[in-house]
This record gives C-alpha cells, sequence and structure tokens, in this order.
C-alpha cells in the first residue's frame, strides 16, 4: 500500500490536480488499484454545477490515467508518472457526487517502451462508473 | 438522509464544508455524517488534516442536526451558533488523505439556547477523537 508521500514522489502533479489519494495494490507493469475520496471542498464543485454538484468525467479519467501513470512507470528511474495519449471504448456509466469513494483499477495490456495501453476501469461501491482502454506516455514532456 | 444539495443550503462554509454526506439522522437527537478526506482539496497540503477542523466536522454536523423537514423545503433558515466551551476533548490518532472520516454527535442536554453535545470521529478502524462541546444558538 501507496500513502500519500509515496505517491507525491512517484507523480509529478500537485494540488489542486493530483486525483489519487492512496495505492491499495500494485504490481509495477502489471496492475493496480487506487483509490481517491470525493468530497464537496474539491474546487472544480464551485461551478460544476452549484446548485447539483457531480465529478466531471474528464477528473474521473485524470485520476484513472494518474493511476496508470504509476503502474506503467513507478519503477522507472527515467521518467516520473505519465500523460494521456490516447483512449477508447471509453464510457461514463453513472454519474459520481460529492462523498463517494472511486475504487480505480488499471491492467496493463501492452507495454511498448515509453509507452502503456492500460484497461481501466472506476467503481463506486462496487459498481463501475467509467471504463475504457487508455495509452499513457511516460514522463511529462513526451511530445516536445 | 442528506445530499449535497441540502448540506450546501443549511451551511455556508466553503471551502472549510465538512460534512459531505449525513447518513442518519433525528432531528434534535443525534446525527451520523461523512467526510472524505482527499489531498485534492485547500485543507490537507501535508497530507493530514489538522485536529482544529475535525471538531469543525462535529459543530456542521450539529448545525444540520436542528434543522427541521420543513426548513429545509423553505429554505429560510436564520440561525446561527457559536462555540461556547469544550469539555474532554481527546485526540488519539491523525487522519491521513484516503480516510473516511465518520462523526457521530448525540444531544445530551437542551437549555433555552445552549445546547450540550458529546461527540466523536472515527475512520473504518480507529477512534480519531471524542469529546463534549457546547454550542450558543441564535435567531437572526
Amino acid at each position: 500500500m501507496l500513502m500519500i508521500q509515496d505517491i507525491l514522489k512517484a507523480l509529478p502533479h500537485r494540488y489542486p490536480f493530483l486525483m489519487v489519494d492512496r495505492i491499495l495494490e500494485i504490481e509495477y507493469g502489471k496492475r493496480g488499484k487506487g483509490l481517491k475520496n470525493v468530497t464537496i471542498n474539491e474546487e472544480y464543485f464551485r461551478g460544476h454545477f452549484p446548485e447539483n454538484p457531480i465529478v466531471p468525467g474528464v477528473f474521473i479519467l485524470e485520476a484513472l490515467v494518474q493511476l496508470s501513470g504509476i503502474v506503467a512507470f513507478g519503477n522507472n528511474e527515467k521518467v516520473k508518472g505519465g500523460v494521456l495519449s490516447s483512449l477508447t471504448y471509453f464510457k461514463f456509466i453513472k454519474p459520481v457526487y460529492p462523498g463517494d469513494q472511486l475504487i480505480l483499477e488499471s491492467e496493463v495490456i501492452k507495454m511498448m517502451d515509453m509507452m502503456c495501453k492500460a484497461a481501466v476501469v472506476a467503481k463506486v461501491e462496487g459498481s463501475a462508473v467509467a471504463h475504457g482502454e487508455i495509452i499513457v506516455t511516460g514522463g511529462t514532456n513526451a511530445f516536445r | 438522509m442528506l445530499s449535497g444539495d441540502d448540506i450546501k443550503k443549511v451551511l455556508f462554509y466553503r471551502p472549510y464544508l465538512m460534512i459531505d454526506k449525513v447518513l442518519e439522522r433525528e432531528p434534535g437527537q443525534s446525527a451520523t455524517g461523512l467526510k472524505r478526506i482527499t489531498y485534492n482539496e485547500p485543507l490537507n497540503m501535508d497530507g493530514s488534516l489538522p485536529e482544529s477542523l475535525l471538531l469543525e466536522a462535529s459543530l456542521q454536523l450539529e448545525a444540520l442536526l436542528h434543522v427541521t423537514e420543513e426548513e429545509l423545503d423553505s429554505s429560510s433558515l436564520n440561525y446561527y451558533g457559536y462555540l461556547t466551551s469544550l469539555n474532554n476533548v481527546s485526540f488519539y490518532r491523525k487522519i491521513y488523505v484516503g480516510d473516511t472520516l465518520i462523526v457521530k454527535v448525540k444531544v445530551l442536554k437542551n437549555y433555552s439556547n445552549i445546547v450540550k453535545i458529546r461527540t466523536e470521529g472515527r475512520t473504518k478502524h480507529d477512534l480519531i477523537f471524542e469529546g463534549s462541546l457546547s454550542n450558543f444558538i441564535g435567531k437572526l
């Protein structure tokens, strides 16, 4: 299990854009399970939406990308975390509200040097809220 | 059970809202509330929550406890509250990012405008804090 202090070492992301709170299980290069708590104090709820707070879908996707970044490149000394390069078959099934706990899961399908293809799913209380396939590229300056 | 909408109607603390969901509520008697702790909020930059904010969770839950159903519907709330005393408050453990705080509040005595409560906060496995508080409740 990785606590937030370890996640801060493994990822270059910082407040207000670090979307993984804890890693519950991890096998580097294979699969990982993470946790993200959703609370009403988060910045995006001020506008999305003032009367009816729901988590923007892209933030769920970002949480899954960050988890996949740790799973794929957490034991790689050259790069830290990853950025999203591609996504397919991505679906958002249910809305996520403040007070929910997102359980994030990522399973690597293929590693290609600095690129990683992974099947990801986000769950709330056991039922999937979003799933799909993503490609994450290692490091934050991949496109320069 | 109260959701985010109702809570925002009653409490105007932002970005210091310390209750995400009210799980159980018996108006005027007792309540149980829940707060998810995440890194992505402006309160816990070092990975754990300051103790004073834990008591704030109890106070905010107490405010939700006194609200009646009619007042929630009419959206004309005109109460305010002040903390007047703390007794035997102990903090046993720190609470970290990724934990879920479950707060319980029980009214011990209700004088005309001073309310005495007993409160405790837990995570899934541990007792985090407990104590007694009293509050002055006034009408605007």
